[in-house]
């Protein structure tokens, strides 16, 4: 039973802004993992890295603002995640790190060496964050080892259990796939070509492990008999939108893809926070020790006065975003690139 | 705040010295070597000057990749 109060409103606020953030961040990593296959030279690799480079950090400002309204919102919740998932998310954040330096830094010289180095920073700085989000959030869902006082009593081991890993596998091969038809879309000629090859035979494997993910997420929360407020329809129509890439970029409606894998990764998210709901990180060794939007929430005040800087400010956020992705809407290819006659 | 949080009582009670010092570490070599590449790019730039031209590849703040 969904209650409309002002947690409940943060809730849906942070839930928001990590929707945002794997759609569009989503395709970022999938285009940084890519960035190895689609480009066979240089001149390819730098058409790939300049779909990216007007967007890439804009993106990565939704998880930023997620943990800044988790830390003002629910301060609790923060302190359990941040200390309790401390090494993986040093992790996600030294890849974050690395990948938005080597971004700035490749084209700043033309040793191929130089390039190649900052090739596999973009590369792995991609892959390993696409990997992990999907096995911290997983994690989170499935319940951690958090004791009376709310702290997360667990090890690093117990973060990697299979649920967990099958959920990062699926996030990888979700974004992937997203990033391939991002590429299809943004790019021209042989490095677009690329990239409808990898969509077309990513389609089905993201396509199995998202429905296997799904059903499995399903099970756990039957098990413990607490399944949030999931209307089934959702998780269904998220694999559903999958499975119809498979026939939409075969197709080549590469735009509608795209439209598909982004409905599929935000339906995800969304089934993944419906089912939190009213909790926000549930407790492995009794439901009694579950953090909730209450007991890990600030004070009334505090949420108030942010709800009103919330309503003033995102809409400005999300306009100029909106505009930046208008202005750099051309595809781009070795032609943009090399003018001819120059 | 003076004398009512102090640093003791804001300490992570679930995160070990031995993690804290192993992300400490790993942040002071990935700053360091970022460092040391940016002094690099400095001293390239500053010995190569301005020439006064603009290559084709460096035309537009798009292309600038």
């Amino acid at each position: 039973m969904i209650e409309f109060d002002l947690n409940s409103l943060w809730f849906a606020l942070v839930g928001v802004l990590f929707i945002g953030y794997f759609f569009l961040e989503g395709f970022d990593f999938g285009a940084g993992i890519l960035l190895p296959v689609v480009g066979k030279d240089d001149l390819d690799r730098r058409v790939v890295v300049n779909t990216l480079g007007p967007v890439w950090d804009a993106n990565e400002v939704w998880v930023i603002t997620a943990g800044g309204a988790m830390f003002a919102a629910f301060p609790e919740w923060y302190a359990t995640l941040f200390s309790g998932f401390y090494l993986p998310l040093f992790l996600i954040l030294v890849a974050l790190i690395v990948r938005g330096v080597a971004f700035e830094y490749r084209s700043k010289d033309k040793r191929p060496e130089w390039r190649a180095w900052w090739d596999r920073a973009i590369f792995f700085g991609s892959a390993l964050p696409a990997l992990l989000w999907g096995v911290a959030f997983a994690n989170i869902v499935r319940g951690v080892k958090i004791d009376a006082t709310g702290e997360y009593v667990g090890n690093l081991l117990d973060l990697l259990n299979p649920y967990a890993l099958f959920g990062g596998l699926t996030t990888l091969a979700l974004f992937t796939l997203h990033g391939a038809l991002f590429l299809s879309l943004k790019t021209g000629g042989d490095v677009a070509e690329r990239a409808h090859r990898v969509a077309l035979g990513l389609t089905v494997p993201a396509a199995g492990l998202l429905f296997g993910f799904l059903t499995w997420t399903w099970r756990n929360a039957v098990a413990i008999d607490n399944d949030g407020v999931v209307p089934g329809a959702i998780p269904i129509l998220a694999a559903v939108l999958l499975v119809a890439a498979i026939w939409l970029v075969r197709e080549r409606f590469h735009g509608w893809g795209f439209v598909a894998t982004g409905a599929a990764i935000a339906l995800t998210t969304l089934t993944l926070f419906l089912n939190l709901y009213p909790r926000v990180m549930p407790s492995s060794i009794a439901p009694a020790f579950d953090l909730t939007i209450y007991n890990a929430a600030s004070t009334s005040t505090t949420l108030t006065l942010m709800a009103w800087v919330a309503v003033a400010f995102v809409p400005i956020v999300l306009a100029y975003q909106a505009w930046s992705y208008w202005v750099f809407r051309k595809r781009m290819t070795r032609e943009t690139l090399i003018p001819a006659g120059s | 705040m003076y004398g009512l949080l102090r640093v003791e009582d804001s300490v992570s009670p679930t995160v070990s010295g031995g993690e804290v010092l192993l992300t400490l570490i790993g942040f002071t070599v990935v700053y360091g070597v970022l460092a040391a590449v940016d002094l690099f790019l400095m001293r390239k730039y500053a010995r190569e000057g301005t020439t006064g031209e603009t290559s084709a590849d460096e035309v537009g703040a798009a292309m600038a990749y």
